[in-house]
């Protein structure tokens, strides 16, 4: 992967820092706002209750007093009271005090408004009901279980309200308030009445607390503003609850979970345990959606404001950063280009840090400029140093070809002159010849050290001038032998001459009697075979060493060849006692190195 | 016949409990009576049994008796009456208001009609039994009126003593009635010309 721009990297970075302060924003005033609403929730939970308690105590308030204004009824106290007192004689006026009964309770009930009308004697038994069909319903009920009726039958009667129960008759739920019926101070009977919790109470209320209201009696949904599938959730959820919780307080707030919405439920608990209570419910969710979806359109518009505001700052930022850096990169390119070593750093804008990157760089530039002034310097005079070795090594050289060379003619010109100065006297002719094959010898020397190569043949040429002069000197006893098996090769002069001198002055001159001087000179295997071979006296091996550590002839010549071909010739000298010396020379065939 | 009666179980006093639903649900406050009311007097002591039939048609009691119920402050005085079949019982209205007497029992229902003070309207009781009496103005007004179809019974006094005369030899129950109490019974025998005490606890 291609790595990322910094400037890319920072705007990306300043980004999703605010997306992330953005988001977690988000959740923590998401968070804050549950919390508000669950708290505003609990509040209006409580109002609920209130006005839930309220609207039934101020029905049963009502209740209570209609039935207590109904209870004054003179016909119907007569004809409770009657009955009772005529019950003992099991009189035939029964039935009809009864219906005297029924027939007030039915007027009242009339009047009252009441979904439930119940008449009882002091005993507990039904003397009338209203509200409820068949009016058979009734025959042999007897109530005073009630703690409602119980309480009007007491001495001590609590408040009528506060003791109102809860009444189950044939699938129906009623709210009920029991007050005494009193003659003088007798209580003679009692009178109940109540109000039917129904769908449309429930609905009533929902109107006026704004929430969801359940009554729940003996799991079972009596009236409840939800549909059937989220009541028995309701149930479901209410019961697992009361089984973890078993001592819950009755007055708590719980979560419950209908159809996906998430409500706050209080549950109130109402009359006896097993009679029942509501339970009402307000919608987190919706209060949630209304608070939220005010503020949302808000806070996106602040979230991506915030984004946009921090990707401009952002890139603002990495060019305040990128835009320094690609001066100084542009400043470096420059120099690269340039070779120049010694700019300085002009910044449009100062920046700190580019600032000091730039003096690094200059001080390291100016210490890698001072540094390669050095090393050309060092490199100029090495070279100097190099030339000036070299050109005293060939002047060496050249010193010591002279020298060497030199040294042949001393010890020639003195054998030579003697040799001349003997015949001037005896042949006079020949004297001059010699001279003047000596002339072309030392002319042939002159050019020699002035050529310092030539070919065989001159070599040979030159040899055979020389010989002349030996053979003048020796007369018969030296006789020359020459094979010459050589096209047109080079060596460097005086490289025969020499050989040829040591066989002389070794060989020959020492010894009695003829010696014959075999000069070879043979082209084989890509070397130049040069053997120079005599029958002279020969050299004891000491001999030979002192011959070679004196330096004279031979010695001389090894260390011009030695610089001509360096380490690429081979030479050898066989000797024994009267019998003759070998010299053979090894060369290569290519044109000797000339360091002229 | 003599005796005393006495009462020893316990009796709510007659009151008004008027404030009664003022208090909202505390303890009734009775309002007392203008006069005290004395349970003994409110105590009916009759005779249960056969009569001999020579004494059928059983002796009425001296005409001096005039049964009375009276109205006086929103109050049946006395609240409990006992008289023989053929009595008849006057409802004077001693209060400057109206009242109402009616009755629904099955031995005598009746309905005087709304009547002002000093009007007296009356009833003929001709058949035994208790006959309760309300008023339809005052609907905390009641009385009762016990009716006997013989002459053996009395109302207890003031201080518990009883008395029965002319009580034909024989074996009789005597029953002791308070409205408000158990009857107490006691099988007494009557001697020819003698005197027989009993004593009752209610």
């Amino acid at each position: 992967m291609k790595p990322l721009k910094l400037r890319t990297k920072i705007i990306l970075f300043t980004s999703l820092l605010v997306i992330a302060v953005v988001a977690g924003s988000f959740l923590v005033i998401n968070q804050v706002v549950k919390t508000q609403v669950r708290s505003r929730l609990v509040r209006d939970l409580k109002r609920s209750q209130q006005t839930l308690e309220q609207i039934q105590r101020d029905r049963l308030r009502e209740m209570a007093a209609y039935s207590i204004i109904a209870s004054e009824n003179s016909t119907l106290k007569a004809a409770i009271e009657t009955y009772q007192t005529e019950l003992q004689s099991n009189s035939p006026i029964l039935e009809q005090l009864r219906r005297t009964v029924e027939n007030e309770a039915s007027k009242l009930f009339e009047i009252l408004k009441a979904d439930l009308l119940v008449v009882t004697s002091n005993s507990g038994d039904v003397l009338a009901m209203e509200g409820i069909q068949p009016a058979t319903a009734r025959a042999g009920l007897n109530l005073s279980d009630q703690p409602s009726i119980q309480n009007c039958l007491s001495p001590n009667p609590r408040d009528f309200e506060e003791s109102a129960g809860i009444w189950r008759f044939q699938g129906r739920t009623y709210r009920i308030v029991s007050v005494p019926i009193l003659l003088q101070d007798l209580v003679i009977g009692t009178l109940s009445s109540g109000y039917e919790i129904s769908p449309h109470l429930v609905e009533t209320i929902k109107l006026n607390t704004d929430s969801d209201v359940v009554f729940v009696a003996g799991d079972q949904v009596i009236a409840s503003t939800f549909n059937q599938e989220q009541n028995s959730l309701l149930l479901r959820a209410l019961k697992t609850q009361t089984q973890s919780t078993a001592t819950t307080a009755s007055d708590s707030q719980t979560e419950v979970m209908l159809q996906g919405e998430t409500f706050l439920a209080l549950q109130i608990a109402q009359g006896s345990p097993s009679g029942g209570g509501f339970i009402i419910l307000n919608s987190i969710d919706r209060a949630m959606q209304n608070i939220m979806g005010g503020i949302k359109v808000t806070l996106v518009f602040i979230g991506l404001f915030s984004i946009l505001v921090a990707m401009l700052l952002g890139l603002a930022l990495s060019q305040s950063i990128t835009q320094p850096l690609m001066n100084f990169v542009n400043f470096m390119g420059g120099i690269t280009r340039t070779g120049e070593l010694q700019q300085k750093f002009q910044p449009h804008s100062p920046n700190y840090e580019v600032d000091v990157l730039a003096r690094s760089f200059e001080s390291m530039a100016q210490s890698l400029a001072e540094s390669q002034a050095e090393t050309s310097r060092y490199h100029e005079e090495l070279r100097r140093k190099e030339i000036n070795e070299e050109k005293i090594s060939r002047l060496a050289t050249r010193s010591r070809l002279d020298a060497l060379i030199s040294q042949v003619n001393p010890h020639f010109l003195f054998n030579a002159l003697n040799t001349v100065s003997v015949l001037i006297d005896e042949n006079p002719d020949e004297a001059r010849r010699l001279t003047v094959k000596l002339a072309n010898i030392f002319r042939q020397t002159l050019q020699a050290s002035e050529r310092e190569v030539v070919s065989v043949q001159e070599e040979l040429r030159f040899v055979q001038d020389y010989l002349e002069i030996e053979k003048a000197r020796f007369g018969e006893r030296l006789q020359v032998e020459e094979r010459i098996e050589v096209s047109n090769a080079q060596i460097p002069c005086f490289t025969l001459q020499p050989l040829i001198e040591n066989a002389i002055k070794h060989g020959a001159a020492l010894k009695i009697g003829t010696t014959t001087i075999r000069i070879a000179v043979l082209q084989e295997n890509g070397h130049l075979n040069i053997q120079v071979s005599d029958d002279g006296i020969g050299m004891t091996p000491s001999a030979r060493d002192s011959m070679l550590e004196r330096g004279y002839g031979l010695r001389n010549l090894i260390d011009r060849l030695n610089i001509h071909y360096p380490s690429e010739f081979a030479w050898k000298v066989e000797s024994e006692f009267e019998k003759g010396t070998v010299v053979s020379l090894a060369l290569p065939c290519h044109p000797p190195v000339t360091r002229m | 016949m003599r005796g005393v009666v006495k009462i020893e179980s316990k009796i709510q006093p007659r009151s008004q409990a008027i404030n009664f639903y003022s208090r909202r649900g505390g303890p009734a406050v009775p309002r007392k009576l203008t006069a005290p009311v004395n349970e003994l007097e409110n105590v009916v002591l009759y005779l249960e049994g056969t009569f001999k039939a020579a004494e059928v048609p059983l002796p009425r009691r001296p005409a001096a008796f005039e049964p009375t119920i009276r109205q006086v402050h929103e109050t049946f005085v006395p609240p409990v009456l006992a008289i023989q079949t053929g009595d008849t019982v006057h409802f004077p209205n001693d209060d400057p208001f109206f009242h109402n007497v009616f009755s629904l029992s099955g031995a005598r229902s009746f309905d005087l009609g709304r009547y002002p003070k000093n009007q007296v309207r009356s009833v003929k009781f001709d058949r035994p039994g208790i006959v309760k009496v309300f008023c339809h103005i005052h609907s905390h007004m009641n009385a009762v009126i016990r009716v006997f179809d013989h002459p053996y019974f009395c109302k207890a006094r003031s201080n518990g003593t009883f008395s029965i005369s002319q009580v034909p030899e024989g074996t009789y129950t005597l029953v002791a009635w308070h409205e408000r109490l158990k009857l107490q019974r006691q099988v007494i025998r009557v001697q020819p010309g003698g005197n027989t005490s009993v004593d009752l606890v209610l």
